[in-house]
């Protein structure tokens, strides 16, 4: 192929500049990357996935299996993307893909000398074998691994982080309009006339579909020029969106459709603070429906040489774009569509050398178009193969009876450098099809149709089987007033043009493969030919879903949208069946591919669902490294210049135990359970009593779940009579918010109990160590602190520094210590308060992993122990499960295996000989090389300050009966086997003294 | 006795006045921020929505809203939130208090979150469309009218809107969160312009 | 898919969550059978069709609704309180075999 841009269009359009593999090109304003390429006689744009084959430019649309490039470079880098689809910018920057070293020589082609051997299936019947060691055919496959992966493919990804943004956006709207060509506009129009909200997508970057192009006059105005002006009219509406260069990708449940705008794909860089892409969630009371259709070709020997395209992308490079698709264009038909095609692009300037039509005969407007294109007529025949080695030359034909689908006569040879290939029309239904939509076979069309709605869509146009101008404008009104109906409105006002043009059949002859020797393509981004097609059917593989994995037809980036029927035609011809019994698999969501990045949206980064304290400032001005816990940041130490965290963590953890500390607690989760059934419904969500916890007292409490497992723990303050403050761990409190929001709803609605979340209420701060109580003493206001009015669980209000505080006496160290609680927005305040008071104990400030070492030591439980498996008798809880009320997950939790002696049980292990405790270690007797089963797990591990030991907390089988034994801490993967003894989990102070002082 | 410390504001130190992103001539889309003086959720039982509805029309001197509305009067709102419930924002201090002596405990529960919200005022002319780039929710002045309050959420965290006016919204947002949403804001916002005040 | 809650209208099912199947029978903390209990967690139906099931509208007004829906189209055919539904199935509670125990 050799195209080039025609005389006539010459002139006008602004002149872009673009390379293409580093080589400078020049296109024009309104080229795609294609038409551009096509203008300057590039033919060769990539290289086919498996056989390394050159291909060209096949369709004008999204549509395309061949023409992918990769685009810009850096961050921006983009592979895989349709040179037919992405609009020419100046300054675009394009390569081909999956060639080495060049396009138009690529070393890997070789593979299609040993086509035989790349035959379907060709992977299963190579390398796959059992997974065990020695079989031959596995071990193949990891030999051979590395050289495929270099050998097959598309383009590569982008190695460095995208520079640009996407956005989202909602949308809601009465009738949702998907395609703006003839039977779009039509549906847009009628449903806005009667006041519905409009939203009507294109993917292209102008409305008008096929009436672009269209030779017809619309009210006696150009068909182009009508599109315009009534597009500008739709988007002057109040009640009208437009957005184009925006493709509908899916459809889900309840009318939900996703569509991806790509606001600026058209530029080099996305205007500044726009995104590139911007991803619309639309939700639609009713949609129509009125994507068109996909023209598909005729198979035949060497019809993937760059060259060989389809006769109406041809037609559109030739008429929209002003581009010849080559010097000599021959059409190869079976239908009438393929005839218009060569008159128009004769029309355009182009030569048209021949037109060969598979029927032995046509009506007479059909042969009228094919003499005003001047090509020679050849009916009743068939392109069998064609010549050239990288561009095409030309094409023998030779006499083909359509009923008997036999070739005869003499081959003749016509020459050109670009074949036009009709094979008939596939409705657009993809859509329809993700939802299930089961699609009928239309005999006359040749054609699936999208068949009967599962939703509140209306299919109007070629999308649904009405070809035609004058059918697309009657079939968009139509499905416009149903769409109507739908959403609660009346019927609007209809506003069809009178049209003049062409009335044609679109129904083609059941030809869609030419059997003649040599490689004929179906899928040509997957290179499955027509014989890879009847080798599945041979081997077996006779079902539509098995033949498109054997063969992997239909399963590339384009989905096989202009090759699935023509497969199905060759295995049903293979089967003598007829294509709807061989039946169709169904389109997979998207409808074209989507960057993850679009899906993302603004969602990463810093734009991610962070949750910070009212103190987080403060610990990062103090060298706090901030720590994901669940959505939340924790500060996980204060790391003093040159200290590693280990070091901060354990000069902090020692310091609690000396002297005092204080650490940013805000983040547990903090429910207000209110009510005069308050105390009632916390004695039926919590293992242990607590109808009688006084009030200014708090308790510790285990809720199981309804299954007998451990939810969640916190303690539980009663505020006064009605009213309870209800902690949880930090990353349960949505969990148990809905837990016990389920149990007051449904389970037990005659309570009276309100629960609100109120952990963004109260900052909290727990301080602790010996010199605890001096510290608040020196602060605290308004409230007696000393040991006899604030007791060990007690809970008391008061004030530092002028703020109301909560104080309760809470221990999670071991040591004596407070939480104090206070309005969010006089955190930071008092946390400062804190840490003044507490300057002359020389108070330290302690992050999460000084938090864990001393619970850890203490063999207090956490998130790594209520890991969902473990029950209260596991942790040693049993003392909390209360045998003298009802309450949830009580039974359940009563089984034998839930409190069968052999379970594993917490216990803590203490390296011997000083070496580290690797988290997510296993419990063995045996040795490095022969560990031996596991019989247990290490949970939460740290070096221990008090013990001078790494230790760490573990689940062990019948653990609570081998305190004493030596076993290993072995972890493979990290190539650590320590020895370690099983000790008791309370390391440090087991009678409580330190705490209760 | 020493002064009591002043509130802080989750957005301070994020929050910089000026005019940012695409502004041409005016913004598209304005934001502020503020701190309620009290901000009290009133929750009745079962068969006591009747009572408390009485309740707070006499303390608070406002007829009480239906469902998804919202009744203003001089620097108070009463916002209803769900079924026989409501959050009442209040310029001044104390409603709390006030309120708890009007509503005993069988009657109903009262719970402070003064500190758990802060208020970020969106409006202008670009002031739906920004919204919607992160909320789902019909933001069309049919189904959400002036005088609506809808609860939405943002990356699957709830927040409650209160609409003043055709393009006046206001967010409630959680404490902790409100970093994320206004950074948010400032992402959506950039494309239209947005001014800070 | 779209949920209309009863209170805040139509919305998104992301903003809710899903609380199981309504019709499983949740015995009382006071039913100390085992069987029952065991029933109640282990033995669900899979219904292929029209199912009858609890949601909460976490991100929204966080009531539980009950929601009448297809699992295999997923067409909701309604969606209402739970109020009247949690009476109905303490009542069921009551019938059950060791709820007398």
């Amino acid at each position: 192929m050799s195209g080039f841009r025609l005389k006539a269009a010459e002139t006008g359009g602004k002149a872009l500049h673009f390379t293409f593999d580093g080589k400078s090109f020049v296109g024009r304003e309104g080229d795609t990357l294609a038409s551009a390429l096509m203008a300057n006689g590039v033919s060769i744009v990539g290289r086919s996935f498996k056989y390394h084959r050159p291909r060209g430019i096949f369709t004008a649309g999204s549509e395309e299996p061949s023409a992918l490039v990769t685009l810009r470079s850096g961050g921006r880098h983009e592979p895989n993307v349709r040179a037919t689809e992405i609009e020419l910018y100046e300054g675009l920057e394009a390569r081909s893909q999956n060639r080495w070293p060049s396009v138009r020589f690529d070393l890997m082609a070789v593979n299609q000398l040993a086509g035989k051997a790349f035959s379907a299936g060709f992977y299963y019947k190579t390398f796959m074998g059992p997974r065990r060691a020695g079989h031959k055919a596995t071990q193949f496959w990891y030999f051979c691994e590395q050289f495929i992966r270099r050998a097959a493919g598309l383009g590569k990804g982008a190695t460095s982080a995208d520079p640009d943004t996407y956005s989202r956006m909602n949308a809601w709207c009465d009738v949702l309009v998907i395609g703006a060509g003839a039977a779009g506009i039509a549906a847009a129009g009628r449903a806005a006339s009667a006041g519905a909200r409009v939203i009507m997508c294109d993917e292209r970057a102008r409305g008008g579909g096929s009436l672009t192009g269209a030779p017809e006059l619309l009210d006696g105005q150009p068909a182009a020029e009508w599109a315009s002006d009534a597009m500008e009219e739709l988007a002057e509406l109040d009640n009208v969106t437009i957005l184009t260069r925006t493709t509908v990708q899916s459809m889900f449940d309840g009318d939900t459709y996703l569509a991806v705008e790509r606001v600026n794909d058209h530029r080099d860089e996305p205007k500044r603070h726009q995104p590139r892409q911007r991803a619309w969630t639309i939700r639609a009371a009713s949609t129509v429906i009125a994507t068109g259709a996909i023209e598909r070709p005729i198979v035949f020997a060497g019809n993937d040489r760059p060259g060989v395209m389809l006769a109406d992308a041809a037609r559109r490079y030739a008429v929209e774009y002003g581009v010849a698709p080559g010097r000599a264009v021959a059409v190869f038909t079976n239908n009438d569509t393929g005839w218009l095609a060569a008159r128009d692009m004769a029309r355009a300037g182009v030569i048209v050398s021949a037109i060969v039509d598979v029927r032995a005969d046509v009506q007479d407007d059909v042969r009228k178009a094919g003499e005003e294109s001047r090509a020679e007529i050849f009916l009743g025949a068939a392109i069998t193969g064609t010549r050239g080695w990288q561009e095409l030359q030309g094409a023998h034909v030779r006499d083909f009876h359509e009923v008997s689908n036999t070739l005869g006569g003499k081959k003749r040879f016509i020459g050109c450098d670009c074949i036009a290939v009709s094979g008939g029309w596939s409705p657009a239904f993809h859509l329809t099809s993700q939802q299930g939509g089961k699609p009928q076979w239309d005999a006359e069309l040749q054609a699936f149709l999208p068949g009967e709605a599962s939703a509140n869509w209306f299919g109007a146009g070629a999308m649904a089987g009405k070809f035609g101008l004058r059918n697309a404008f009657r079939t968009g009104e139509e499905a416009a007033v149903r769409a109507l109906t739908q959403a609660g409105f009346g019927e609007g006002e209809s506003s069809v043009p009178v049209i003049e043009g062409d009335a044609i059949d679109y129904a083609p002859a059941p030809v869609l493969e030419i059997n003649s020797p040599g490689k004929s393509f179906v899928d040509l981004q997957h290179d499955v030919t027509a014989d890879d097609v009847r080798l599945a059917h041979r081997e077996g593989f006779v079902s539509v879903e098995h033949l498109k994995r054997y063969t992997t037809l239909g399963m590339a980036t384009d989905q096989g949208k202009t090759s699935n029927v023509t497969g199905l035609a060759i295995m049903a011809q293979t089967r003598d069946m007829s294509i709807p019994e061989v039946g169709t698999t169904r389109f997979r969501p998207p409808y074209t591919p989507v960057a993850l990045a679009t899906l993302a949206g603004e969602q990463y980064g810093h734009l991610s669902t962070v949750r910070r304290t009212p103190m987080h400032d403060w610990h990062v001005a103090n060298g706090a490294h901030m720590y994901a816990n669940g959505p939340w940041l924790r500060p996980e130490s204060y790391n003093a210049p040159g200290e590693t965290v280990e070091q901060a963590y354990i000069r902090e953890a020692r310091k609690v135990r000396e002297s005092v500390g204080l650490v940013d607690v805000s983040t547990l989760g903090k429910i207000d359970v209110q009510g005069p059934d308050a105390a009632e419904f916390l004695n039926r969500i919590y293992s242990n009593g607590f109808a009688k916890l006084p009030v200014g007292k708090a308790r510790y409490g285990l809720m199981l779940r309804e299954d007998g497992f451990l939810f969640d723990d916190g303690t539980t303050w009663r505020l006064d009579e009605h009213r309870f403050l209800m902690t949880t761990t930090t990353a349960g409190a949505g969990h148990v918010m809905e837990h016990l929001e389920y149990h007051r709803d449904v389970v037990w609605p005659d309570l009276k109990v309100a629960l609100t979340s109120v952990s963004d209420e109260w900052a909290g701060v727990a301080v602790a160590g010996p010199k605890s109580r001096q510290v608040l003493a020196a602060c605290v206001t308004k409230c007696d602190v000393s040991n006899e009015a604030l007791p060990f669980m007690g809970v008391r209000t008061g004030e530092i520094v002028g703020i109301p505080v909560w104080i309760a006496r809470l221990s999670f160290s071991g040591e004596m210590a407070y939480e104090v609680y206070c309005g969010a927005n006089w955190g930071q305040a008092l946390w400062d308060a804190l840490m003044a008071a507490g300057e002359k104990h020389d108070i330290v400030p302690y992050g999460l992993e000084a938090l864990s070492t001393l619970r850890i030591e203490k063999g207090h439980v956490a998130g790594p122990e209520l890991n969902g498996r473990t029950t209260p008798g596991d942790l040693g809880l049993q003392g909390m499960v209360s045998s003298k009320k009802n309450f949830v997950g009580a039974v359940l939790n009563n089984r034998p295996a839930m409190q069968a002696e052999d379970r594993l049980q917490l216990v803590a292990i203490r390296s011997i000989d000083g070496q580290r405790i690797i988290g997510g270690s296993h419990l063995v007797k045996g040795t490095k090389d022969e560990p031996g089963l596991s019989e247990g797990h290490t949970t939460s591990t740290c070096f221990s300050p008090a013990l001078n030991a790494y230790i760490s907390l573990a689940l062990l089988e019948r653990g609570r009966a081998r305190f004493g034994e030596k076993m290993y801490a072995t972890n493979p993967v990290r190539d650590s086997h320590v020895a370690v003894e099983v000790i008791n989990p309370h390391m440090v102070d087991p009678k409580g003294a330190r705490m209760h002082g | 006795m020493a002064e009591i410390p002043d509130r802080i504001s989750p957005l301070d130190g994020l929050f910089e006045p000026g005019d940012f992103g695409a502004v041409t001539n005016s913004p598209g889309v304005e934001y502020s921020q503020r701190l309620c003086g009290a901000l009290v959720q009133v929750q009745a039982w079962p068969g006591t929505t009747g009572k408390v509805e009485a309740v707070l029309k006499q303390v608070l001197g406002l007829p009480v809203p239906k469902a998804r509305l919202a009744h203003m009067k001089d620097e108070t709102i009463l916002m209803s939130t769900g079924p026989g419930r409501w959050l009442v924002d209040d310029e001044m201090e104390g409603l709390e208090e006030k309120l708890r002596k009007a509503l005993p405990s069988d009657l109903g529960a009262l719970t402070g979150l003064t500190h758990a919200r802060v208020v970020i005022s969106v409006s202008g002319e670009k002031a739906e469309w920004v919204l919607s780039s992160g909320i789902a929710m019909d933001f069309h002045v049919n189904a959400f009218p002036g005088g609506g309050v809808q609860l939405g959420h943002h990356h699957e965290i709830g927040v409650t809107i209160h609409r003043l006016g055709a393009n006046h919204f206001e967010l409630y947002a959680f404490t902790s969160l409100a970093h994320g949403l206004w950074h948010w804001l400032t992402h959506a916002g950039a494309e239209v312009g947005y001014r800070v005040t | 898919m779209k949920i209309t809650c009863p209170y805040c209208g139509e919305r998104d099912h992301r903003e809710f969550t899903y609380r199981g199947d309504a019709t499983a029978i949740r015995p009382s903390i006071d039913n100390t059978s085992l069987d029952d209990h065991q029933a109640f967690v282990y033995d669900r139906k899979n219904t292929a069709g029209t199912h009858r099931e609890l949601w909460n509208h976490t991100s929204g007004c966080r009531t539980h609704v009950v929601v009448v829906r297809d699992t295999v189209s997923h067409e909701i055919f309604s969606c209402e309180p739970v109020g009247p539904f949690a009476k109905q199935l303490a009542r069921n509670v009551a019938k059950l075999k060791g709820a007398g125990a």
